[in-house]
């Protein structure tokens, strides 16, 4: 019981250190809650501007359209036009001239005036040619707003047509439709932040504990303070231990605060774009998913940074361990980035996959809905990972040249030379404990 | 500034030897980019696929109830009948369920039909349409917009009932919008054939389409809103890990020092490390545009039709140019980061932020109708990804284009002059700076003063978007002002263990002051207005914000004494204290008089966060800035503050328009905002203890 | 023609929050001739670390000059430091380039003509017998070796005037007594030396004019012997312990 006690309590005491240490550095603290604190509201302040911006230099534009052939009869059409749907006609140009200032961009839509076709003509009726340049935004609005005018007009006409032929209003209408979205404001709310949030976690947990976890390794040797660690009375696994549970802390602490921050920003552009559909989209996290949410963050944590220090412990400088950490966490980032599908299932095979299963686990609470099958499942994958991590950091531990720094290569040529190789050539090199 | 180029050559060489002998260095941030690019492209490529396929074959389950359920079933089957006929798909299936709108909740269905009349409708949709309408009207707005079908008396209504917040249920209802309306179209045209309509009504008005835009210029719309941001996101990343190590790297290792001591002198440093980062941020960019290049052109990645059309040789010379004062205003700009950074890791720790900066410009492009020609060409970064757009689709704007070039090279030019600054700055260039606890105290405050209150900025904005639109203005305000000013300045004043009597420049001043006072507050108000006038210029104001603007400021409702209470005193009394008071004492020392007043009152126009406001909102700010250092005292600042915004709001409860003048009043006003300024000047008490004062 | 460094009121003034003002260097004045020895002699914090920063144009000092070569410091900060060499136990050379490319390289940027750089590495190479590491990378040299390529890149350029901060910190006894030998091999060529320690022996043995400089001022400044016979102490230490005490009797005596 005893030892097992002292490695307890000297990994409590190692880990209190460090994060006094940590904590003390007042870049380390400035950064991780100043920056959360006024970065994302400034990005998405600087976002609502730049929309903000744009709809200035945007609105009331009308759409510059040049028709061609417009006689008498045309003119209730090109009056709808002009009052409701933003058009600006200009008539009374030559089809070359008004085709080359579309090219140009001085026009955005060039509008011919056919005859109808043949084959019974019904009195009043005209075919139209509308040219636009799918390359500008511009002109493709015009193009909408001219589809939809010509829309309008069919089918304006034909009701009349139809009243003429005795067809009554009542009859002609059929059936109205109407389209109803009975989602409310918070579940909008909750479908957005699960969208975004989830990624945003994996990122912020995953930049969070990069540089405590390559600190912690590499820029200690760097110091040469790792000697006087390694060299304390304490059992060397709780050294080790401590250090990890450090980076971890950091890591979860960091993530949290950041997507907390970017939550309490997200109202500033969505509710502006929410709002003109009349409906008042709200951001709130549902307090069922904040214990979902600290588990995820924890169990992330624990593996990214377990996987980031093992990485690290071959480096010997800051620089180093960071160009071999890298992959690992490219190799996190990118099945999260691109598993953001919305409608993607937490399937029962998914929870099997690390990172991935702890994002769905974290995007289904977020909507309210707790798969405890595909929970379970995470917690125990994500846990078996941790332990191995442990167990091969131990491994590493065993060997002294690479405790004391003078390893001179990376993880793979560890796994290459010392892991595999020893079963062939015996154990060369196992050192202390 | 001059240069000797022999060496900065020998510098610059120097660099990219110790650089390229650093194979782990070179692996991480130029190759593995290259493997990144593919999967990134091949990923989201075969997510859109199988995300278009599963929405193509779902078959959605569709719960039917309602007063009218039996004709929106018969409705059903007539389209049922209309696609197969066709020959295609019907992707709907009725589902028996208890509880339509339970079962809509529990995914059970995509979708809910109601089938009720007129008068039901109506009556359902009541309150809440006349809300709409009430919410339209009073935005102005008219029928642009799709035509809300009207209820007629006696003709049923179909509700498609789906929740915007599921991809299938949303897909589900467009997709019956649609097959419902084809059902009425044919409905419709079967009653004209019968009433005797000499043709297929579905012939009448045909609308032919057609395109002088080369495939090539539509690639390139699509290709330019990303194109920037995408060589920014690899420049910026690769670059940085040179970057950084040039700088505070060498600071830790001791190397700078080595260099500092030699015969280089700092210009010459700072420009061989620029052109190193430059030269790899270059290389980077040109890797990865290679590597993209090959995939679209041995079509290892479908992409639209005409992407390699897209950019032939002279639009991708000129690209090339264009983006040349980019690359270096990336590279100053990591520079400059690496060089304040007292370490490696310090200099790591800061790079996140200002990637993201970096990056948010690249994004200009993404909204909808930008053009180079507005405000946009003196952003840098921005203007060029705008620029790149445009040139993509074929518009090449030569003049707007030189001038974004030069922005971009000036702004490069500027951060690589504070990058030499940074070497000379002895704290940051020697290891001597001693670290030793700090306690708080003034000359703290000094340093950290800028940094607390963009804290305050964030908090403001965050606390802002989070109260919902409908709050009281005076609660809103008693927040701002109460809890976020002045509690933040009340903080800060105890944490730092300052002087309220000298922060605040509570001093007496003299009676002739107070005529100042009287004649600037109205005038400078004014002057404002011309201010506004000017920046709409260049930033105009939509109608709506304009309209939102002047209810914010002139609520219905509220008896005028509140009105003077909540948005003249205690805004002319808090804002005083935080910003003339607060802010100004912590800045005195760090800028020239004039330069103060300028960044006291445009950071107060920041903390008026929307767009518009910034302009006239700063303005103010800098004569309430200059006020305060003329006469030494913040109470004519209060009364001047609380004054200009009386006679704002009398003014607009007056309805009298203050949204544009006359040049001649204005030109009067001017004036008698100077003749105020005048009389400060002559009984000038100045501010104690500013820059310029040299403390020994 | 006058001395290669000279020194007059030179001050340095930190401001540290928690203490408030630091006057780390306060009036300092001293002056350096050709082939001599300058020692400044003081415990850490003295003030030695920052006096010869300010001469080195690393720092720019509050108030004071100090003339290197009859270059001012801070208006002809390029010319001063092309006429000196700075050696310090902080300043690190590069860790992949060899020992040939790294005196290369500073020969060039310290005004070496091009023409003439080969020449004069091959000479220090030969000078300091790095021959066959000269291809080396620096951060496979050992520390005896990477001691040798410090100073050959310190003197690169043949520079008149000499500093050394503390050069033997972190060095064992064969490469500190080493390093003092090269040192005095310097002088004997004729540079002018600027040499700071806190190590007694050291300066005994090394240095022509001592300055026991503390609380960033000079309390006494002349030859080993001249200090002898005024304070009637023999060993350096007792010299020096005989000057510190007194400048703390007069400091609180609120001179």
């Amino acid at each position: 019981m005893r030892p097992v006690r002292r490695l307890f309590e000297g990994l409590w005491t190692i880990y209190r250190r460090e994060l006094r240490a940590a904590l003390r550095e007042k870049g380390i603290v400035v950064n991780s809650i100043v920056i959360p604190l006024v970065l994302y509201p400034f990005l998405l302040w600087a976002v609502s501007t730049g929309i903000a911006f744009v709809m200035g230099q945007t609105e009331g534009f009308t759409s510059r359209v040049a028709v061609i052939g417009a006689g008498p009869l045309h003119r209730p059409f090109l009056r709808m036009l002009e009052t409701n749907h933003k058009v600006e006609v200009r008539e009374h140009l030559p089809l070359a001239t008004a085709l080359a200032a579309l090219r140009a961009g001085e026009l955005d839509a060039v509008v011919e005036i056919l005859p109808a076709a043949e084959g019974g003509v019904v009195p009043g009726e005209f075919a139209l040619r509308v040219t636009v340049d799918e390359a500008k935004e511009r002109s493709r609005t015009a193009r909408e707003r001219l589809d939809r005018a010509s829309e309008r007009y069919r089918s304006e006409w034909l009701a009349r047509e139809a009243r003429a032929r005795g067809v009554t209003a009542a009859d002609w209408q059929g059936f109205s439709i109407r389209s109803r979205n009975v989602s409310s404001a918070r579940e909008m709310g909750q479908f957005l932040l699960g969208l975004l949030l989830p990624m945003l976690f994996v990122i912020m947990v995953a930049v969070g504990c990069f540089y405590p976890a390559v600190d912690a390794t590499a820029g200690e040797r760097e110091r040469n303070t790792w000697e006087t660690t390694m060299t304390l009375a304490v059992p060397r696994f709780a050294v080790v231990a401590a250090k990890y549970l450090s980076v971890a802390t950091f890591g979860g602490v960091a993530g949290i605060l950041n997507v907390a921050a970017m939550t309490a920003s997200m109202g500033m552009i969505f509710a502006p774009l929410f709002a003109e559909g009349g409906e008042e989209v709200q951001f709130r996290i549902p307090l069922a998913a904040v214990p979902v949410l600290l588990l995820g963050a924890l169990l992330l944590a624990l593996f990214v940074a377990a996987g980031m220090m093992i990485f690290a412990s071959f480096a010997r400088t800051f620089k180093e361990g960071q160009s071999m950490v890298t992959p690992f966490y490219l190799l996190i980032l990118l099945p999260v980035m691109f598993l953001q599908v919305p409608g993607l299932e937490f399937s029962l095979a998914l929870s099997f996959v690390p990172v991935v299963n702890v994002t769905m686990m974290v995007r289904e609470a977020l909507s309210g809905s707790f798969h405890w099958p595909q929970i379970g499942v995470t917690v125990g994958v994500s846990a078996a990972l941790v332990l191995a991590c442990l167990g091969l950091a131990a491994r590493i531990l065993a060997f002294e040249d690479v405790v004391m720094g003078s390893f001179g290569g990376s993880l793979g040529m560890f796994v290459k030379t010392r892991l595999l190789a020893r079963r062939g050539r015996g154990a060369a090199g196992e050192g202390a404990r | 500034m001059s240069f000797d180029l022999a060496a900065v050559a020998a510098l610059y060489r120097n660099e990219m030897r110790h650089l390229l002998r650093d194979r782990r260095t070179i692996v991480v941030s130029i190759f593995l980019p290259l493997a990144v690019m593919p999967i990134m492209l091949f990923s989201s490529h075969w997510l859109e696929q199988r995300r278009k396929a599963r929405l193509e074959t779902t078959t959605f389950a569709v719960a039917i109830d309602g007063s009218q359920a039996e004709m929106v079933r018969s409705l059903l089957v007539q389209a049922q009948r209309l696609r197969t006929a066709r020959g295609e798909a019907f992707r709907f299936r009725e589902t028996p369920v208890a509880e339509p709108l339970a079962a809509l909740g529990e995914k059970r269905v995509a979708l809910v039909l109601r089938g009720v009349t007129a008068a039901e409708a109506r009556a359902a949709a009541g309150e809440e349409a006349a809300r709409r309408e009430l919410e339209a009207d009073r935005r102005g707005e008219g029928g642009e917009e799709e035509e809300r079908e009207a209820v007629l008396e006696g003709v049923p209504v179909v509700e498609v009932l789906f929740r915007a917040d599921r991809d299938d249920s949303q897909a589900a209802a467009t997709a019956m919008g649609e097959v419902l309306r084809e059902v009425r179209s044919e409905g419709r045209f079967a009653l004209l054939r019968s009433a005797g309509f000499p043709r297929d009504p579905a012939t009448v008005l045909p609308v032919t389409r057609d395109n002088v835009a080369t495939t090539g210029q539509v690639a390139g719309l699509a290709l330019g809103r990303l194109v920037t941001a995408l060589l920014l996101l690899f420049m910026l990343s690769g670059g940085a890990v040179v970057a950084i190590d040039s700088l505070a790297g060498e600071k830790e290792r001791g190397t700078l020092e080595t260099l500092l001591t030699s015969g280089a002198r700092r210009q010459d440093i700072v420009a061989a490390k620029l052109l190193a980062i430059f030269s790899v941020a270059l290389l980077i960019a040109l890797i990865q545009v290679a590597n993209l290049l090959i995939y679209v052109g041995f079509e290892l990645i479908p992409v639209p039709a005409g992407f390699a059309a897209a950019v032939p040789p002279p639009v991708a010379v000129l690209l090339f140019f264009l983006y040349l004062p980019v690359t270096a205003l990336v590279a100053a700009g990591l520079l400059l980061l690496s060089g304040y950074a007292k370490s490696y890791k310090e200099a790591q720790l800061n790079f996140f932020p200002v990637f993201l900066l970096g990056l948010l410009p690249a994004l200009a492009p993404l909204l909808p109708g930008v053009s180079l020609r507005s405000a946009v060409v003196v952003v840098p970064i921005a203007n060029a990804a705008v620029a790149a757009k445009e040139i993509l689709v074929g518009v090449f704007d030569w003049p707007l284009l030189l001038v974004s070039w030069v922005v971009n090279a000036a702004a490069a030019l500027l951060l690589a002059r504070l990058a030499t600054r940074a070497l000379s700055n002895e704290r940051l260039a020697s290891p001597l700076a001693a670290e030793g606890e700090r306690v708080p105290g003034p000359v703290a405050f000094q340093r950290q003063v800028l940094r607390n209150f963009a804290v305050l900025w964030g908090v403001l904005l965050v606390v802002n978007s989070n109260l919902p639109a409908s709050t009281d203005i005076r609660l809103q305000l008693l927040v701002n002002l109460g809890v976020i000013f002045l509690g933040g300045t009340l903080a800060m004043v105890r944490i730092y263990h300052l002087e309220p009597a000298q922060v605040f420049a509570l001093r007496p001043v003299p009676p002739a002051v107070w005529l100042a006072v009287a004649v600037g507050a109205p005038a400078g108000l004014l002057t404002g207005v011309g201010v506004f006038q000017l920046a709409s210029l260049f930033v105009p104001v939509p109608r709506e914000m304009l309209e939102a603007l002047g209810e914010a400021l002139l609520p219905e409702g509220l008896p005028f004494w509140q009105v003077v209470v909540f948005l003249c005193l205690a805004p002319g009394i808090v804002e005083e204290l935080t910003f003339r008071g607060a802010l100004l004492h912590g800045l005195r020392r760090r800028f020239h008089p004039v330069v103060l007043a300028l960044v006291v009152g445009v950071v107060f126009g920041v903390f008026h966060t929307s767009l518009f406001r910034i302009a006239p909102t700063a303005f103010i700010g800098v004569l309430l800035a200059g006020v305060t250092l003329l006469s030494g005292s913040i109470f004519p600042a209060m009364v001047w503050h609380a004054l200009n915004n009386l006679l704002g709001l009398a003014a607009a409860r007056a309805g009298l328009p203050l949204e544009s003048l006359e040049p001649p009043l204005l030109a009067a006003a001017a004036m008698a905002l100077a003749a105020a300024f005048w009389i400060l000047w002559r009984t000038r008490s100045v501010y104690p203890d500013l820059r310029g004062e040299r403390r020994r | 023609m006058s001395q290669p460094v000279v020194v007059q009121g030179l001050t340095k003034v930190f401001f540290d929050d928690a203490r408030g003002e630091i006057r780390a260097v306060d009036g300092v004045d001293f002056s350096c001739q050709a082939g001599e020895i300058f020692g400044l002699l003081g415990a850490n914090g003295a003030g030695k670390t920052t006096t010869l920063r300010m001469i080195a144009t690393v720092l720019a000092p509050t108030a004071g000059t100090a003339l290197v070569m009859g270059h001012d410091v801070q208006r002809e900060a390029e010319q001063a430091r092309r006429a000196l060499g700075f050696y310090s136990a902080t300043t690190a050379l590069y860790p992949r380039l060899t020992a040939r490319e790294t005196l290369e390289f500073f020969a060039r940027i310290n005004g070496v003509p091009a023409a003439a750089v080969r020449a004069r590495v091959d000479e220090l190479v030969a000078r300091f017998d790095l021959g066959e590491y000269a291809d080396t990378r620096v951060d496979k040299l050992s520390t005896g070796m990477k001691q040798k390529v410090s100073i050959a890149r310190t003197l690169a350029h043949d520079p008149p005037v000499l500093v050394f901060d503390e050069p033997t910190v972190g060095l064992d006894v064969l490469n500190a007594l080493e390093m003092q030998r090269t040192i005095r091999q310097l002088r004997d060529e004729g540079k002018a030396i600027l040499f700071s320690t806190h190590i007694m022996s050291e300066a005994e043995r090394l240095c022509d004019r001592i300055a026991i400089i503390h609380r960033g001022r000079i309390h006494a400044c002349d030859t080993l012997a001249a200090l002898r016979e005024a304070t009637g102490q023999h060993y350096l230490e007792d010299i020096f312990v005989y000057h510190v005490e007194r400048a703390e009797e007069q400091g609180e005596a609120g001179l």
